[in-house]
Formats: structure tokens, sequence, C-alpha cells
């Protein structure tokens, strides 16, 4: 009776109730969907269990409730037929009406607690796999998290994640009260009248069966239109996408049309294939009213005397009321089920992404745990980086010249220079740890709990102040430190001047900032937080030569304490170095 | 939400109509089931009693039971119509909105649309849209049904018991009222500010992932960590308070319901005791609030989701303010250009073409004149040529002038590039067919002209060898193109159009040397005649020497 629509059936016809179980009968003949499928349900049954006792708790107090109900009928039915049969005065049925209001007052607690246990067991979860995705992260190279964008990550750990909710708050426990509620009932219609009970029995397992028949029929339907539906929800985002070209080619009032009538045939595909589908809810529905309309004819018909055979004699008022209104009740759970099914569906798919990405391999490097290191007021020990052998490359495919072997130490600076393509990036991820040699080895001394500093080619800046934008690698760095390492680097006065200094913000798509002065904050950082090793990536290539003389500077002044491994085909900072390696298809070069 | 609202009613007031009427009578239909069936066995059981006490009464039990078959029916059906009807009018509603909103977005300057159109961006734009039709299923059909259901009822009892109608009636809408107030009231602001939390989440992982690189070699990923977890306590929190105060709320509802049932039961109990219902009527009545109840229950759950379709229709409304409407009426006022002759650039301190901020950078075209700009990545080129294209916004200190009088800055968008055309250094292949792609925009499209365009591309061969020919789908659930093809795919299109300026931006990537010789040959006719601008990394090879003027933006070199 209840007004059920839900966006998810909008979006997908085939998410109404049992449609889904059809589709999953027909997919469990393909080894591959189905094993993907049942990744997904492995991982949200690991979940769940995590969260049993809460979640048991709540079908607990679901079935208490589903009890409540059927002392609050019962009893209600008993009243009913003292007064209206027996024309018993109210006032005499104390316990009874004690029964009743106590039922009809406890009824609402047990579902609230039923709610309450199903949420809390949901926020752990989430909360949970969410602490699982962050660990998971810490212990990825970043390379490999580059593969994907970052904003598909962010839409995993916050849509993916929140598309859980519905399936372990609503349909898990539902399910189990699915087959409980029916039972608790049937229980006491069969005690009533064997025959009322038979009916019920009989129609619970037919219902899932027409269910079945009626979404495969929509299944079929949907594959047929499948391509056509698919390329037609993609229309209007695929276009949005495009929209500057579109306005470049002139093309944007044809392309209002185009959106109109595209929706307008996705709708008639849609529709078409709702139609059928959603009769397979009609059936539930159309059980429900049947059954009600039989029970209460058959009872009538009882009462009245017109049916002599069977049970009907031991039928009254008391029974017949009673059955008739626990009837709807034995298929409300079936009905609410059917309602959360496409919480199932929606979580089994989010669940199938979330799996793939936490079951990626850890990355040695990344594995151990790394303790709090951000104590710049220390002053860094010597160290000696040694590369023997080294030969760079992405897991067996070898970048650049084989067999690379040079010693640097603290207060030196090696320019690695050469060709794009020659490997100087892949060296500084290797040294930093984040991709495994191919061949031969490199160890750093006195790593110690030191992190490296490693300036990449294109800054990472925050859309946050300039203030955060340098604690995020200076946890420790004090306001005076930020501005004189802004001041060195000729920042202070461009950012003050035009600027609110170190609260301005860095807003969306780095706006109001040039290359230059992104490159040069990103600097910053690693003046007020220097480590013993340096790794900077064409550290000058965005400046022009007014304010790459800032960066020499620095980069002298950072020397004294720390050793300089640097990619650059800058000539100034060739010419700076004390040691040189050049990186081309011939070969290696020192100097 | 305002806004949706009015468009929505203001639209399809006609079928709203219809999907309230059949709402209604889906509710109707169940309860007057309920309500017929308990009448009815008790009506039985009583002339049952009578009978076997021997008296002689006359009951029809044919016109109830076919009432109640009716019923049974007739609750299936509507609901199955209704729900049809209702889907319809949601997926007409979400093609409005797309409309309407398409219609915003193109109004927007390509600045703005380059800088928002990440995919991150457009999820949360369809998400937007989607939550849009919350407004049609949960807050207009339902109450508007249970208020013409409550009116219903309350007359129809009425008939045999007015003070009692007059109780249930004022019950139900207060009810009624209240849980719809007092849901909205109570959720809004957590349900709307779990949704901005969980925004604020999105773009923190995507920062928090962005800096893994430095985040990682500096040992700092789980400090930097600490931000996001800050946050997702915070998520805790709204969603702890929204889900509490929603089951409470709904808690409190069923009480207040349930409350009622109890004091309704006892109520009509005690009345048929004193002869002032029968018994029959009774049950009848207590049916009919169990049905009711029903229906009641659900209103907390539809409208705890307000904040959050608020929060949503908030955020598409901020794509209004974002500037696209003083673009428009600035646009308005612009000039029209009729032929593009000449054009004049000065650039000084542009941002993200570097030279400039050592130097200006000068250079005039005039009629059938090509320029070669020449720079290395990084230089600037793309920033340059989108300048030139007026794709975005010069500073104070350049200017581009045309025909020596008209600042672009000055001209309407809309005929500026029908004069112009620019390839972009990325390829746009548009999910749709292959002559689609080539001839979007185009008025009219001579097949003739087209198929020469191919041969010029060396494409004609690829199409014919395809089995739908132009008509194969591209895009992604179509046949994939490679990097190759689609450039060239890219630059038939512009050949199929007639543009004095033609701006290409690095036209052969992905093309190897011989072809993209072989192709510039086939395309120089059609060239010579307008104004070209190439953009490059290294000088031209397929130029002839002498052919072009050029200008590079390397620092080292500059001219």
């Amino acid at each position: 009776m209840g007004n059920n629509h839900s966006q998810a059936e909008l979006e997908d016809t085939s998410n109404s109730a049992f449609v889904q179980q059809a589709n999953d009968k027909i997919k469990g003949a393909k080894a591959s969907a189905s094993l993907k499928r049942s990744a997904g349900n492995t991982f949200l049954r690991t979940q769940v269990n995590s969260e049993r006792k809460r979640l048991l708790l709540s079908v607990a107090f679901g079935a208490l409730a589903c009890v409540a109900m059927l002392f609050q009928w019962v009893s209600f039915a008993k009243l009913a037929e003292a007064v209206i049969v027996y024309e018993v005065d109210l006032n005499t049925q104390v316990s009874l009406l004690c029964i009743l209001a106590i039922s009809l007052l406890s009824k609402p607690l047990f579902q609230q607690a039923q709610s309450k246990f199903a949420h809390d067991a949901s926020v752990n979860i989430r909360n949970n796999i969410r602490q699982k995705m962050l660990t998971k992260w810490r212990r990825t190279s970043p390379l490999a998290l580059k593969e994907v964008s970052a904003g598909a990550y962010a839409s995993q750990f916050v849509e993916g994640i929140e598309s859980l909710d519905g399936y372990i708050s609503r349909y898990w426990p539902q399910q189990a009260l699915a087959i409980i509620s029916p039972l608790l009932i049937l229980a006491v219609v069969f005690y009533l009248n064997w025959l009322c009970g038979l009916l019920l029995l009989i129609s619970a397992p037919l219902i899932p069966t027409f269910m079945i028949l009626v979404g495969m029929g929509a299944e079929k339907l949907n594959q047929k239109y499948a391509l056509q539906r698919q390329r037609l929800a993609g229309h209007f985002l695929d276009r949005v996408s495009a929209l500057s070209t579109i306005k470049l080619l002139n093309a944007q009032e044809e392309i209002l049309t185009e959106v109109h009538d595209v929706s307008e045939r996705y709708r008639r595909v849609i529709m078409r294939t709702l139609r059928v589908a959603f009769l397979s809810s009609t059936v539930l529905e159309f059980f429900t009213s049947v059954a009600i309309a039989a029970l209460a004819i058959y009872i009538g018909f009882s009462l009245y005397g017109a049916i002599a055979w069977g049970p009907s004699a031991s039928l009254t008022l008391f029974s017949g009321l009673a059955i008739l209104i626990l009837a709807p009740e034995f298929f409300q759970p079936l009905r609410i089920l059917s309602q959360y099914y496409h919480d199932r569906a929606t979580a089994l798919g989010a669940a199938h992404h979330l799996v793939t990405m936490l079951s990626g391999q850890d990355s040695d490097a990344m594995r151990k745990s790394y303790a709090d290191t951000s104590s710049n007021a220390i002053a860094a020990p010597p160290a000696t980086l040694t590369l023997e052998d080294l030969t760079l490359g992405y897991a067996d495919k070898s970048v650049g010249p084989s067999s690379l072997n040079i010693t640097v130490k603290t207060g030196e600076m090696l320019v690695v220079y050469g060709q794009s393509g020659a490997g100087k990036t892949t060296l500084l991820n290797t040294l930093a740890g984040f991709i495994e040699p191919v061949k031969g080895s490199f160890t750093i001394t006195s790593e110690c709990s030191y992190g490296l500093a490693y300036l990449p080619q294109s800054a990472w800046i925050k859309n946050a102040t300039i203030r955060e934008n340098l604690q995020a690698l200076a946890p420790n760095a004090s306001t005076q430190q930020m501005l004189t390492a802004l001041e060195q680097l000729g920042l202070s006065d461009e950012l003050d001047i035009r600027h609110n200094g170190l609260s301005s913000v860095i807003g969306e798509h780095s706006a109001g900032l040039s290359g230059g002065q992104l490159q040069r904050i990103a600097f910053a950082r690693v003046l007020l937080n220097p480590s013993p090793v340096i790794l900077l990536d064409e550290p000058t290539a965005k400046l022009d030569s007014h304010n790459k003389a800032f960066v020499l500077q620095a980069i002298s002044r950072l020397r004294a304490h720390s050793m300089l491994v640097i990619a650059s085909h800058d000539p100034d900072l060739i010419e700076m170095a004390d040691l040189r390696m050049k990186l081309s298809e011939q070969g290696v070069g020192y100097s | 939400m305002r806004f949706w609202f009015e468009l929505i009613v203001k639209t399809n007031l006609k079928r709203i109509s219809v999907g309230i009427l059949l709402t209604l009578i889906t509710m109707l239909s169940g309860i007057a089931l309920l309500m017929l069936s308990g009448w009815f066995i008790n009506a039985t059981a009583l002339a049952g009693i009578s009978i076997a006490a021997g008296l002689v009464i006359t009951f029809d039990m044919y016109v109830p039971g076919s009432g109640i078959r009716f019923f049974a029916l007739s609750r299936t059906i509507s609901r199955y119509i209704e729900r049809i009807y209702n889907h319809d009018t949601i997926l007409r509603l979400i093609s409005l909105f797309r409309v309407t909103l398409f219609r915003r977005l193109s109004n927007m300057s390509l600045q703005q649309l380059r800088e928002s159109s990440d995919s991150e961006w457009l999820s949360r734009l369809t998400a937007d849209i989607d939550a849009l039709d919350s407004i049609l299923v949960r807050y207009i059909l339902p109450p508007i049904a249970a208020l013409l259901l409550i009116i219903g009822l309350s007359v129809f009892i009425s008939v045999f018991w007015f003070e009692f109608a007059l109780y249930s009636g004022l019950f139900m809408l207060l009810c009624l009222s209240l849980s719809v107030f007092y849901t909205i009231k109570s959720t809004e602001a957590s349900s709307s500010s779990a949704c901005a939390i969980l925004n604020h989440c999105r773009t923190q992982v995507i920062e928090h992932l962005n800096g893994s690189v430095e985040l990682q070699s500096y040992h700092l990923m789980d400090v930097h960590q600490r931000g996001l977890d800050t946050r997702l306590q915070q998520l805790d929190v709204a969603q702890n308070t929204l889900s509490r105060k929603t089951v409470q709320l709904q808690s409190l509802l069923d009480w207040v319901l349930n409350i009622n049932l109890f004091v309704v039961s006892v109520a009509l109990l005690s009345a048929v005791n004193s002869s002032v219902i029968t018994g029959p009527q009774a049950i009848m009545l207590v049916m009919m609030f169990l049905g009711v109840n029903e229906v009641l229950q659900t209103f907390v759950m539809q409208f705890s989701t307000w904040g959050k379709t608020d929060f949503s229709a908030g955020r598409l409304a901020k794509l209004d303010d974002s500037g696209a409407v003083s673009f428009i009426s600035n646009e308005s006022t612009k000039h029209n250009v009729n032929s593009v002759c000449s054009l004049a650039v000065r650039l000084v301190d542009e941002q993200k073409v570097s030279i400039s901020q050592q130097q200006a950078v000068n250079l005039t075209l005039c009629d059938n004149q090509m320029l070669n700009i020449i720079g290395q990545s990084g230089s600037g080129k793309s920033s340059f040529a989108d300048l030139l294209a007026g794709v975005t916004a010069l500073n104070s200190k350049s200017e581009v002038l045309i025909n020596d009088r008209l600042h672009i800055s000055d001209i309407a968008k809309n005929s500026w590039h029908q004069k112009v055309t620019y390839l972009e250094q990325a390829n746009t292949i548009f999910a749709g067919t292959l002559g689609y792609n080539l001839v979007m925009g185009l008025s009219t499209v001579d097949e003739q002209y087209v198929w020469s365009v191919l041969k010029q591309l060396e494409l004609a061969q690829w199409v014919n060898s395809l089995p739908q020919g132009l008509n194969t789908w591209l895009g992604e659930t179509g046949g994939k193109v490679s990097g190759g093809q689609a450039r060239r795919i890219c630059l038939a299109r512009l050949l199929l159009r007639d543009p004095q300026l033609i701006i290409l931006d690095e036209p052969f990537n992905g093309i190897d040397a011989n072809m993209a010789n072989r192709i510039w040959k086939n395309i120089s006719p059609w060239l010579s005649t307008r104004m070209v601008i190439l953009l490059t990394h290294q000088p031209a090879e397929y130029l002839a020497k002498n052919k072009a003027l050029y200008l590079t933006l390397d620092a080292d070199s500059s001219s």
C-alpha cells in the first residue's frame, strides 16, 4: 500500500525484486560472472560476520516485534469476539486489554532496537572497510596508485562503501526475518485453523516461483534492449563532458534537441521493459490480495454455516478474525524484502570493486610500517647512497641503460641527465622505493626512520591554504620558518602582496597561481623538512631565469647537510653538480 | 529545491494529478479490502449464530463476497498501473531536468566548462539529477494522495458516526502533517551535513592519493591521513545523528499510531457494548485504521531524505550562479563578425605562456598566411592556442585584435566559432555513429563531400572496410578507434566546415611522418585560402620552406 518507488528501480529495471534473483540464476551459468559475484559475495559475508552479534540481535528484536504483533492481534480478536458475539462488558476484560496495550506499546520499541543494532553494525562495517582502504593505500606504491584515477578511488571510498549500508542494515536482517516471521505467523494460524494454515503454506513457495518466471521474461527483454539502453543512458554524460568541443563546433542547439530526443527514446525503451519487470512485484501483490480475499470468503462462509466440511465448524469469530488480520502480515516480510532487493544488487556490485582494490599486492617497499617522522629539529645524520650494478625498470621490462654504479655521500649532489625516456624519473622512483630494481641493488645507509624528500615533476598542491600545503610535508614547521622558506624562494613578496600570505587559499585547479609559483611552493616544503636524502625531478623546468636563481640558491644551501639526487637537463644544474650521470641508449656516462 | 518543485508542477500538472489519483485508488483499494473483509466475517458470524439459534434472517452473502474479490483485483491492478504511470512521469521529468541543466551548462563560458569537465564533477552532476526524482515520488505524490485518502475515509465514516469521523479525520491529518513537517525539520540539517561531509571526504581522498608520491617518500602518509580520519569521525557523528533521529521519529510515530489503535479499539468495542454502532461496523473501522497506519508509517522514511535532496538541488542551483548568467547577458551586447581578415596578437605576462613573462610576444597574420608556432611541451603552446581561439580569457595587458579594430573579448562567441575552427590537442570522439561524429553542428551535408574529405585524410578505405560504414558506432559502447584514426576524424570534422581562421594544435599527433606528409599535401589547397595557425613541437617537416611565418616559444632561442 505504501509507495515503494526507488531511484534504483528507475536506473535498472531488473532491480525490481526477484527479477534479480532470476538474473542471478541465468548468469550463474556463466562462470566468469558467477566468479565475480562470488568474490563480492564472500567479501560481504566476511564483513557481515564481523558484526554478526549486532546483526543477530537486530534479527532477534525483529522477531520479538513479530511476536508482539501476534499477541496484539490475537488478544484483539479475543476481545472483539467477547464483545460482539458474547456481548460481554469490555470493563471485565482487563487482562486481555492489558495484553493488547502492552503488545501495542512494546512493538515500536522492539522495532527501534532492531533498526538501531542494524545501523550500528552497518556503521562499524563501513568504518572498518574505510580504514582497510586507507591502510592499503599506505602500503601500495604510489606508482601503482596512479594507475587508477584518484577520482575513481574516491568514489569507491565514498559512494561504493555507502552503498553497502542498505544491504547490511536492511537487507541482511530482513532476509532472516522473511523466514522467521512468516513461520511464527504460520504456527499461530495452523493452531487456529489448519486449512487456512495450509492455504498460506502453499502460497508461500508459489510466490517466488512466479516471480522468477516473470523475472526471466523481463531479463530476456532486458537483454534485447541492453545495448540500446546502455547507449541512450550514457548519452547525456558523454555530451556534457564534451560540451566545450560542442561549443567550439557551434553545435549546442543541435545537441540540446538531441538530449531531449534521446531522453524520450530512453524513456520508451525503459518503459517497455518496466511493464514486464513490474509484473513480478505485482505477483506478490496479487497473492497478498487473493489470500486475504480467499480467507475472508472462506471464513465468512464457514461462520455463516454454508461450508460444512473440514475444520470449518471449529471456526469462531475469534479465530476467523485473527486469521484474517494475520494473512497480510504473513506476506509483509516478503514484500519488505522485495523492496530491499535492489540494495543487495547495488552492494554486490560495489563489493566486487572493493575486493579488486583491496586484494591488490602490497608493495614490498611499502610494507614496512613507518614511525611518525617529522622532526626537522634534529640534525640529519650523514648518509651514503651506493648503486651496485643497478638496472632500472618496471616489472621485468628494463628502462634505460643497465648496470649503474655510483656512490654519493652527504654533501654531494648528483645530477642525472639524458633524453626523456632515458630512465631519469625511473631512477628516482626506484631510490624512493616505489619500484623494485630489475637487477642489482642500491643501499642507503643511515636511512633509519627518516624518509626521503622527493619532489616530483608536477608538484602536489592541495586545495587549501598555503600554510596547510606546507604543513602537509613539514608538519612541525613554525610560521617563522615557513615565512623564511618562502622568502628564500622569492615567494613571500609575491604571495603577501597579491594574497593573504600563508592563509590565502590555493583554489581548485590551482587557480590564481602560476606553474612556477606552485613549483616553488612545493620546493619550500623540501626546505622546511630537509631529509638526509633529497630527490628532485626537474626542479627548475617551469621557472624563468629570475625565479630559477632562487631555487639554485636554495639547492646549494640544502647541499650542506643532505645528499641531492636531481634529474634534470638544465645546464646550470649539471654545471653545479659534484657527480653527473648521463643516461642514454648507448649506455651510462659518469663525470 | 523550490525551482525544481515549480518546474515539475508547471510542466507536468496533468500527469501529477493522474498519478495522485492512481496512488489514491491503490491506497483505497487496499484499505477497502481489509474493511470489507472485516465487516463481512463479522456479519456472517452474527448471521450464522442467529440462524443456529433458529432465527430466520436473510443475509446476502454474494454482494460483499464479490466486493471483496473486486477490491482484491483492483488493489493489484491499480498498483501495477500506478507504478507504470508514475515511473513514466519520472522518466519524463528526468528528461526535463537534463534539458534544463544542459541549457544552463551550455551557457557557461568555455573556460568554465574546461575547468569543470573532470569525471568526478560529471558523476556528481548525474547523482544530483537522480536525487531530484525524490521530489515527485516522495514529496508530491504520497502526501497529497494520503491527504485525499484521509478526507475520503472521514466522509465515509461520517455517514454513520459523525463524531468518530471528526476525531479520526483530525487525528490522521495531525499525524500526516506532523510526521512530514517534523521529519523535515529534525533531519534536514544532519542529512545535508552528512552529504556535505561525504563530499569533503571525496576531495580529501583525491588529495591524499594525489600526494602519495611525496607523502610516502617522507613517510608521512599516516600523518596526512589524520585529516581524513577526523572527517570520517564527523561523518560517523552526522550519520548517527541522522539515523538516531529517524529511528526515534519512526518509533514515536508508531507509538502514536498504536496508542490510537488501542484507544480506537477500546472506544469502538465500548460503543458496541452501548449499541452506538454494530459489531461488524466496529471491526470494519479497526481494519480501516490498520490500513491507514500502514500508509502513514511510511512518511518518516520518505521525508528523511529531504536534506539530501535539498543539498543536491542546491548544488545544481550553484551552476547558475557560477557566472553563467553574467556571461549570457554580456554576450548579447557583443559584436558579430562576418569575416576574419587579419589578426594582431600581443601577449604580455600571460601566466601559462612562460615566454610572455620575459618579453612581450607580438604577431600579426593576414589572409591566406600561415604561421607555425613552435614550442616544447610545457612552453605554453596549447594555452596560446586557447587564448587565440577565445577559450580562455586574456589578461588585461594582452590583446588579440581582429580586423584591426575588434577585440576578441568583444566578439560574440557564437559568431566567432562560425569563422574559427580549432583542433584541440585532445581528441573528442562522441558516442554516436562515425557519420554523426563528422557532421556534428553542420546544417547541410553533402555526402560526396564527406567522402572526398575522408579520402584526403586516408580514412576512406578504413570506413569502407567497416561493415556498417559511416553508421558504425563509436565511443564507449561502440568500436574503438586508434589514436591516429581519432585524430584524423577530428581533422575531418574541421575540413567539412568553412572557417576563415584555422588553429591546429599538433594536428598529426599519433600519425607517422609519412602519412602526415601525404595528408598535409592533400589538404594544402583547402588550407591555402585561409588563415592558418599551426602549433608544433618542432618546425613542421611537411611545411615547405618559406611558405610560413615562424614563432618559437622556447626561452633560449626566441624570435
